[in-house]
């Protein structure tokens, strides 16, 4: 069973499409990341699987259950960091455990605490004397307290120094392991990479890709430099596969789709002295799938 | 569930519920100090002054023609603006907290990050704001029945009873206050605005009472004004309406009920 499955989602904001037509299935125990640049629909995505905005078509399920009308039965397994957390200034991490603890119908207090002292968080100050990260990591406490089936996390290393950032991806993946699903939304990319198994691509409002990262890894394009050993008379003679970014006399960059057979042969015939090729990360997915194509209506 | 979300909310509004608590008690100590000696000098300034005394008749609810007696001036101090005022700003500041004020402050997300209806949400906000009331009314009530009790035995003061009715009829105005309050608060993203708007209605209301007398237009149209179904004189002499009653709580029942449809349908964007 799909933990998160959504089927034509679409939200309007009055005439604008904020979310058309997305369809995602996310499995247990996967991470799971969601990118996509600013405005492009993933905190809507978030704010409809969490049941606070209602979806214009389409529908979305959490663990089976419908995300607008089960919306608190849903939360029972659910932990949810927002991207702009706000806090109650009077929480601090002993009283926010408490409350929560009543709401959620369960003792919270001890493996609260112990989240705490994992994130070096002292549990006495108030929300409204902790710094952003601080406040970040009261809020990644309270998501994963309860030790949810399910972790969906806005923008979640936002405000975390370094270290703050290894001990939550140390602590997600551990989620994972344990068997809880990890749902990020990101465009840090670098962390999404990291962490996720699997990703999917949102551009204003639309799925773009979606797939497993290794898989997606092959199918893109890699980063290759080249190195003639004398100038290169025309572009007319270039293969199809061979996009060149960049021309520094006789070394150019850019990309390649083909094999690494085809370019050694093709490199041989071509007069290259020396070539090398980058298997493909994240930044460069990204490029390909979303801003490239964004440039084409 | 309610439980937990009912403590979150009196941890967030007790200083508020006692500061308005003080604040009326205090207020309806002075009033009922200072009006034995005002009292004193009342009939004169009301003969010189007819429009002060048509005012003071719609403030308390008896026909402009009707003699003010020192029993119904004992009734000034449940209809004074300050003491509506208090009583409103403390409503205006409770029925607003929810959904408006959560959106507002952002905090939306970490209340629907957790396992609560929206209608839970908004039943425990109303419990809160009724609770708070009580206690609010309780103080005020307190107030002026410790500086009455110290009054001299010839001074005019109301039954404990005739009182108990007045607050009753002016706990049911703020039913219907607070009623319209979250209404006006389960339509709006910023609680500005929906203090703003229910002010505006709040204040439409008093001026409209007011203008009655002297305005036909406004006299066809009074019954929308909260304070027509609150005239303590009217309750010295007949008792409690049970028509006023009705139409006040019926108001605050009713937009409760849609308010609380409304946040159970509406979106929570984030602002």
């Amino acid at each position: 069973m799909a933990v998160i499955l959504t089927r034509g989602l679409g939200k309007h904001y009055g005439a604008r499409p904020a979310l058309d037509h997305l369809d995602l299935e996310v499995h247990e125990g996967e991470v799971f990341g969601f990118l996509g640049n600013n405005g492009a629909g993933k905190t809507t995505t978030i704010r409809l699987l969490l049941g606070l905005m209602r979806p214009t078509r389409g529908a979305a399920w959490i663990l089976g259950h419908d995300c607008w009308r089960d919306a608190p039965r849903i939360k029972a397994d659910v932990g949810y960091v927002p991207g702009d957390l706000r806090l109650y200034p009077w929480m601090n991490v002993r009283g926010a455990l408490a409350s929560v603890g009543r709401i959620r119908g369960r003792h919270l207090m001890r493996p609260g605490l112990e989240l705490a002292e994992r994130f070096g968080l002292d549990p006495s100050v108030r929300a409204n004397a902790m710094s952003r990260g601080m406040r970040q990591q009261l809020g990644l406490i309270l998501a994963l307290v309860h030790e949810p089936r399910l972790l969906i996390l806005d923008e979640p290393t936002s405000g975390l120094d370094p270290r703050m950032r290894d001990r939550l991806v140390d602590c997600l993946r551990e989620r994972s392991r344990a068997g809880a699903t990890v749902f990020v939304s990101s465009h840090e990319l670098s962390e999404v990479e990291r962490l996720c198994d699997r990703v999917a691509m949102v551009r204003e409002g639309r799925s773009v890709m979606v797939g497993e990262l290794d898989v997606l890894r092959t199918q893109a394009s890699r980063s290759v430099t080249l190195r003639f050993a004398a100038e290169r008379p025309s572009a007319s003679d270039l293969p199809s596969d061979l996009v060149v970014r960049h021309r520094a006399g006789r070394v150019w960059s850019g990309s390649w789709s083909g094999s690494s057979d085809a370019l050694a042969m093709w490199a041989k015939a071509n007069g290259v002295v020396d070539f090398s090729i980058e298997a493909p990360d994240l930044e460069s997915l990204f490029r390909e799938y979303y801003l490239e194509r964004e440039k084409t209506p | 569930m309610i439980g937990g979300l009912v403590v979150k909310a009196i941890r967030e509004t007790w200083r508020l519920t006692a500061l308005f608590a003080i604040g009326l008690a205090m207020v309806l100590a002075l009033l009922t100090h200072i009006l034995p000696p005002l009292q004193k000098g009342l009939d004169g300034l009301l003969a010189a002054l007819p429009i002060v005394r048509t005012l003071l008749a719609v403030l308390l609810g008896s026909s402009a023609d009707e003699p003010i007696t020192a029993r119904m001036m004992q009734t000034v101090v449940w209809v004074h603006p300050v003491v509506l005022a208090l009583i409103w700003g403390y409503e205006t500041a409770l029925c607003t907290r929810y959904p408006a004020g959560e959106i507002d402050r952002g905090t939306i997300d970490i209340v629907f990050g957790l396992p609560v209806s929206r209608r839970g949400v908004f039943i425990a906000e109303t419990i809160v704001w009724l609770l708070g009331g009580v206690v609010v009314f309780a103080c005020g009530a307190a107030g002026h029945a410790w500086v009455a009790s110290r009054r001299p035995a010839d001074v005019a003061t109301l039954e404990i009873g005739d009182s108990l009715k007045i607050l009753g009829n002016l706990f049911a105005v703020f039913v219907a206050v607070g009623g319209v309050a979250q209404c006006v608060a389960a339509w709006c993203d910023r609680r500005s605005t929906a203090m703003l708007i229910i002010f505006a209605i709040v204040l439409a209301s008093f001026l409209l009472h007011f203008l009655a007398p002297f305005w036909e237009p406004a006299r066809t149209v009074v019954g929308l004004s909260v304070l027509h179904y609150y005239q303590p004189a009217r309750i010295l002499e007949r008792g409690l309406s049970v028509r006023d009653l009705a139409v006040l709580i019926g108001v605050g029942a009713a937009a409760s009920f849609a308010a609380c449809e409304t946040v159970a349908r509406r979106d929570f964007r984030a602002v």
